[in-house]
């Protein structure tokens, strides 16, 4: 036998086998992607339905299938060398040869049948023309036929989700942009027009959403600011302006307006100013830094209970007609990304401002 | 290349010409059973018997003694019927008259001394008739009154059964199926095979025109060069796969063994499979078995050792459909 032989189907058989552990890895990432395209999905529904939904969760959820599939895959699927013999002659259509060969390799001379030597050599004449597979080359039909379609679901849970880049400021600060909206105002019709029976369900649906997604630094917030100014959860106790702007700290807000057309009775009183609501039509955004220039001693505790980087896109999308004031904003009308921005405290002092706004217009 | 490979790999080229002249030579004066002659050609150079199942009239005394011609020796017959006895067909001591008024006994041997016997119609033999046949067909010796006599070599017993006329027949106990390599179905040929049929049969007999490709010496050439065939350890536990699979009780067993076999195939029928795939790659040119050579192999080898159950015959199943389905199912999953 041919001292070159055996390393020429050895070479042969191990390019081939790291070749096809590579390809499972790669087949390994598509069921893997579609496990996250469907939870990223869900979770973009979740955040626009229901609350924001911050990066360290969504973004774990797009990359922990794809890499957990993989690492299964380069952990306990590694094929064997017979096992890449045989997928070799098995796409080749060598009958058996590379596999039979292998063995016949991995056995002693003297214990090898009489025709050993002849599969040998034939398998060893074979090896130059052998073509490796390219990895990633086979995939089935209806991988080839649906494969966009994991891709195009995590592109959509990703808009919807609002990438970091599509979440600077969509519109001019201190400017009105009638008609539009985005991800993070779509609920401001129905809260607006809505009655003050969804207050408690909303706020409760905030409150629940509440830990998973704020920020740490905002989530630790009402904890911190509730007890010290005395101001009992918004779940516990209805929205009540009369309650909210009578707590220290808060500067002092207009009292209930008369509007016409205020067919909604509250028990907190707020009737009259959600039926302004529901009348509203266009929105304004006010930087938060604006509350804290305006109303200094505001601005700082929003500071303190937001955080600097909160600050920068930090907004208040209201209605434009009826500036927003302390009723509908302690009910947590605010849209869903920035009603769970604010301590409840902060919300009494921005309530306060807007009443103050009004004011001097 | 090494001297050693060299000479191997001659004796292969001669071993797969001969059997490729052989099949040629029989196909020529047996129209339209290409498939028939080539495994009637693995079973016999795998040294096993075969049992020829088919219709009256398809050729299957015309196709044993064609191969008998083939491969130049003397075709031995054995027509069985009911009143056929064992020492009709192993032979018997009689007793003869010698020199100087003395008497003797003399063995004579019977029709199953011989290289390859042709046992027409076997069912019709009786059970008594046909276990005799066992020891021969298995130990290829014979034993008469307590003295055994051993068979020649190579010892090949063709056996033919008519499957649609049962009066007066006596099925052939599982035991002895057992012992046929393989049972091969001889189907209807086509219309055009029947014309080419016509063309070589209709005024002379076919088998009187084929011409004999090898020699005694050849053929033990040729089934030593089969055990030269390399088995692979992979396709060593493909075969038991296949095998142990169609056992219902087993632990390997498959959903459709467990739904339709009363009983899978013996380890018999593993030994038939793999011995066969190795002449089946001696004819395709290969120097090891196949994955494809155990799948057309299987056929023939396993149908008569895998028994439906009660439900499964009441419905009409058919043994070589569900064997098919099971081969197929077994390639697929290798």
């Amino acid at each position: 036998m041919k001292g070159s032989r055996p390393p020429a189907l050895l070479s042969l058989i191990d390019r081939s086998r790291n070749i096809l552990w590579l390809q499972r890895l790669v087949h390994s990432l598509w069921p893997g992607c579609c496990i996250a395209a469907v939870a990223l999905l869900l979770l973009a529904v979740a955040h626009v339905t229901l609350a924001p939904v911050p990066v360290s969760v969504w973004l774990p959820c797009t990359l922990a299938p794809p890499l957990l599939a993989a690492l299964r895959v380069a952990l306990w699927r590694r094929p064997s060398a017979a096992g890449a013999a045989a997928e070799l002659d098995r796409r080749g259509a060598y009958d058996d040869l590379l596999v039979t060969a292998w063995e016949l390799l991995a056995t002693p001379p003297l214990h090898r049948p009489a025709g050993a030597d002849v599969v040998l050599q034939r398998a060893s004449d074979l090896c130059p023309g052998i073509q490796l597979p390219p990895v990633g080359a086979e995939r089935s039909a209806w991988r080839g036929r649906f494969g966009a379609v994991p891709l195009t679901l995590l592109l959509v849970a990703l808009f919807l989700l609002q990438l970091p880049s599509s979440r600077q400021p969509a519109w001019p600060q201190h400017h009105s942009i009638a008609g539009t909206t985005t991800g993070g105002d779509r609920r401001q019709p129905a809260a607006a027009a809505g009655d003050n029976s969804e207050g408690p369900q909303t706020a409760a649906a905030t409150a629940t959403n509440a830990p998973l997604s704020r920020p740490p630094a905002v989530a630790a917030a009402p904890e911190r600011a509730a007890p010290a100014q005395g101001i009992p959860p918004m779940a516990a106790t209805p929205a009540s302006p009369g309650n909210v702007i009578d707590q220290p700290g808060a500067l002092p807000a207009t009292p209930t307006r008369k509007t016409a057309g205020s067919g909604n009775t509250d028990q907190d009183g707020a009737a009259p100013l959600t039926d302004q609501g529901r009348a509203a039509g266009g929105e304004i955004a006010v930087h938060y830094q604006d509350i804290a220039r305006d109303i200094p001693a505001a601005g700082e505790q929003a500071i303190a209970g937001t955080g600097s980087a909160g600050l920068t896109d930090a907004r208040i999308a209201q209605t434009d007609a009826v500036p927003p004031n302390h009723a509908n904003i302690s009910a947590q009308r605010l849209p869903a990304p920035y009603a769970n921005r604010f301590s409840l405290s902060q919300r009494v002092q921005i309530s306060a401002y807007f009443d103050r706004l009004e004011e001097m217009r | 290349m090494s001297i050693d490979s060299t000479a191997t790999q001659a004796r292969f080229s001669a071993a797969q010409a001969k059997l490729l002249q052989l099949r040629d030579t029989l196909g020529r004066a047996i129209v339209g059973q290409e498939t028939l002659i080539e495994e009637l050609i693995c079973a016999l150079f795998a040294g096993g018997h075969v049992l020829l199942e088919g219709l009256p009239g398809l050729g299957k005394t015309h196709l044993a003694k064609g191969i008998a011609r083939g491969i130049g020796l003397e075709l031995n017959r054995v027509q069985c019927t009911p009143d056929l006895m064992p020492a009709d067909i192993t032979g018997s001591e009689v007793l003869l008259e010698a020199s100087h008024g003395a008497y003797r006994f003399e063995f004579r041997p019977g029709p199953l001394f011989g290289h390859l016997v042709l046992v027409d119609e076997i069912n019709r033999a009786t059970p008594k008739t046909q276990a005799a046949m066992l020891e021969a067909m298995q130990e290829q010796q014979i034993t008469v009154l307590g003295q055994s006599h051993a068979l020649p070599r190579p010892f090949w017993v063709i056996a033919t059964q008519n499957p649609i006329e049962l009066e007066g027949t006596y099925p052939l106990p599982e035991a002895q199926l057992d012992r046929f390599l393989f049972k091969l179905h001889i189907e209807l040929p086509s219309r055009e095979n029947l014309l080419a049929m016509l063309d070589v049969s209709l005024d002379s007999e076919p088998t009187g025109d084929i011409e004999q490709v090898l020699q005694l010496d050849e053929i033990v050439s040729i089934m030593a060069t089969a055990r030269e065939i390399v088995v692979s350890n992979a396709l060593k536990r493909a075969a038991v796969e296949l095998v142990s699979s169609t056992q219902p009780a087993g632990d390997n067993s498959s959903a459709l063994a467990r739904e339709h076999f009363r009983y899978g195939a013996s380890p018999r029928g593993l030994q038939a499979l793999v011995r066969t795939a190795r002449i089946k790659a001696l004819l395709a040119g290969r120097a090891h078995v196949a994955t494809a050579d155990l799948a057309a192999a299987a056929l023939p080898a396993l149908r008569h050792r895998v028994l439906l159950n009660m439900d499964s015959e009441v419905r009409g199943m058919d043994v070589d459909s569900l064997l098919r389905e099971h081969i197929a199912t077994w390639a697929r999953q290798r």
